[in-house]
């Protein structure tokens, strides 16, 4: 099967000059990877090992300083070229902030709307029915159309974005740290809601974040980056159980967890 | 029994909001003994925080012109009560983000030594060796170094370090730390929480732990509070609790965190709980957990602040109308 994404030696630096390449930081090394179509992949590691600019680069919202990423066998650069648009809808991303992820003056509609309107996706009457039934996959009642961003929680502005992201039906979604924003209880809600909206759909999922067992809720593919490389990259049960680098020993070493609860009294 | 290092009853706090008054802290009741760890653990909006900051006396008036009226008492070792001083000596505050609690244009050195200075009534020379030393003492290799960064020159983990130890120039009996490994990495966080069981045990330092983590709360605490929507819903030793929790509301959140089993190699699945954390605007009546609990009784757990009762022996307590009834 053509994979999806694929990466091909990809390198992304960051600062530095022309002629001194010394100062600046190199964010992504050599990274190969492929994901087939309607995958979940998780990316783990601390701040700075590169995760969020590797699933950047894969989206091609940046372009890379060397290598290359196909997107279904096509180089990123000419799948652009051809149709950006196209690639834009299909590749979607939620952020990890979803305060500053949505206009404030902006209703809940509207955010919503908005990639119907760019793409013309349906008539006016469709787009507004569609809007309707997006805030209804994602647990929102019709009510809140009207609402705007600051009248809503953290867990439902996050709903806003997934249901944004999940308008213009894309075959892949970029999730960067979509819960550590979220209170605890809100946490289990929006990644029961990944993982259903990722069973009905058979979309492709990318979800990065520091939390293993955030990632690991949701994807049978884990990888763990440090320094802008790939060190280890195992189906979840492999990876969760016998660990092979010792940074990865080392993350599941360092995540406090409360002890199992008995049942209730 | 002697006294508790410190004991609060019915702390409240309300703050006058363009929106009207509103009370963030609703008669809150926890007692923190001689060297020990208590956890203060909830959601965003359960007045964890509030609590944290009326004991330390740093509710001011906000920025946006709101204004805390804080009522109740905070008893210091049985005797004054902290809430009617002004200077809480014995009491020292770690915040969440190193970077804005520090002073990002005063080294890093110069900001601990006025807080030496301060409390020791020493001058600048000795100041400047007991730096050195509690920087050395936060296992800050080349303390000499650190002194003279600026904040923005250190790493995360090292600015929380730096900050502790701006904590423990005063010499503090009791240390709250609200969030205070929140911003960390997961590897750096396991070491600064090592720092900080370290400074309880070589210092007899009792600590109020503000944390939405229970991770946090299992590998540190001695006792843990649970709060919900501005009062305390549950508390007792942390080991009972988190493994039977009573209250409906410990069970639900305790199951909302994702875990990992790694010998079998699974993530075992999270039990979604329902609903929203209450608006402190428009508080729910009853128990604040009734409109989100599986178990609520209509008339029953809608009407009426459910009486903290002792199910579970003297040591134990929670507060709900069905553990009551």
């Amino acid at each position: 099967m053509t994979p999806l994404l694929e990466a091909r030696g990809l390198t992304r630096r960051f600062g530095g000059t022309l002629l001194h390449r010394r100062g600046g930081v190199t964010a992504v090394e050599a990274v190969d990877l492929a994901i087939l179509p309607g995958e979940a992949v998780g990316i783990v590691g601390e701040s700075g090992s590169g995760k969020s600019t590797l699933g950047r680069l894969l989206l091609g919202l940046i372009p890379p300083s060397s290598g290359l990423v196909r997107y279904r066998g096509v180089p990123m650069a000419e799948a652009l070229a051809a149709d950006r648009r196209g690639l834009r809808r299909a590749l979607q991303i939620v952020q990890q902030d979803p305060t500053a992820a949505l206009d404030p003056r902006w209703t809940v509609a509207r955010l919503v709307r908005e990639g119907l309107d760019i793409h013309g996706l349906g008539t006016p009457a469709q787009r507004a029915a569609r809007v309707a039934t997006l805030l209804a996959d994602v647990g929102l009642d019709a009510g809140f159309g009207a609402r705007l961003p600051h009248e809503l929680s953290g867990g439902q502005k996050q709903r806003v974005a997934i249901a944004r992201a999940l308008a213009l039906e894309p075959v892949f979604l970029f999730a960067d740290e979509p819960v550590s924003a979220l209170d605890v209880s809100v946490r289990a809600q929006v990644l029961g809601l990944l993982n259903r909206l990722r069973a009905a759909r058979g979309i492709g999922l990318l979800m990065v974040s520091h939390d293993i067992a955030a990632v690991a809720a949701c994807c049978a593919r884990i990888l763990v980056m440090q320094g802008g490389r790939i060190v280890e990259d195992a189906p979840r049960a492999t990876l969760l159980r016998a660990p092979q680098h010792p940074h990865t020993r080392e993350l599941l070493a360092a995540v406090p967890a409360p002890p199992a609860m008995a049942e209730a009294v | 029994m002697s006294a508790p290092l410190l004991a609060v009853r019915g702390l409240a706090v309300t703050f006058a909001t363009p929106f009207g008054a509103v009370r963030a802290l609703d008669g809150v009741d926890f007692e923190v003994a001689e060297g020990e760890i208590l956890a203060l653990v909830g959601e965003s909006g359960s007045g964890k925080s509030v609590a944290s900051l009326a004991v330390m006396g740093v509710l001011g008036p906000g920025g946006d012109g709101t204004r805390a009226r804080v009522e109740g008492s905070a008893i210091w070792q049985g005797g004054p009560d902290l809430l009617r001083q002004a200077r809480r000596p014995g009491l020292a505050m770690v915040f969440q983000e190193p970077m804005t609690a520090l002073n990002p244009v005063l080294r890093v050195g110069r900001q601990i030594a006025e807080a030496v200075a301060l409390h020791d009534g020493v001058a600048a020379q000795p100041a400047a060796a007991r730096v050195l030393a509690l920087l050395a003492e936060m296992g800050l290799p080349d303390p000499a170094r650190v002194a003279r960064a600026y904040p923005h020159e250190l790493s995360g983990g090292m600015r929380q370090r730096a900050l502790i130890a701006l904590a423990m120039a005063c010499r503090p009996r009791l240390l709250i730390a609200d969030e205070p490994t929140t911003a960390l990495d997961a590897t750096v966080q396991a070491r600064v929480l090592g720092l900080l069981a370290g400074l309880r045990r070589s210092h007899g330092l009792a600590m109020l732990l503000v944390t939405h983590d229970f991770g946090v709360v299992a590998a540190m605490a001695d006792r843990v509070a649970v709060m919900y929507g501005g009062r305390v819903v549950e508390a007792g030793p942390v080991a009972p609790l988190l493994a039977r929790p009573a209250h409906p509301y410990t069970r639900a959140l305790l199951g909302a965190v994702p875990r990992l089993d790694l010998r079998r190699g699974e993530a075992l699945p999270a039990e979604e709980m329902p609903g929203t954390p209450p608006d402190p605007r428009r508080p729910p009546p009853g128990c604040r957990f009734h409109p989100r609990c599986a178990l609520a009784r209509p008339g029953l757990c809608d009407s009426g602040t459910p009486p903290a009762s002792r199910p579970l022996g003297a040591e134990r307590s929670a507060a709900c109308h069905l553990l009551a009834a």
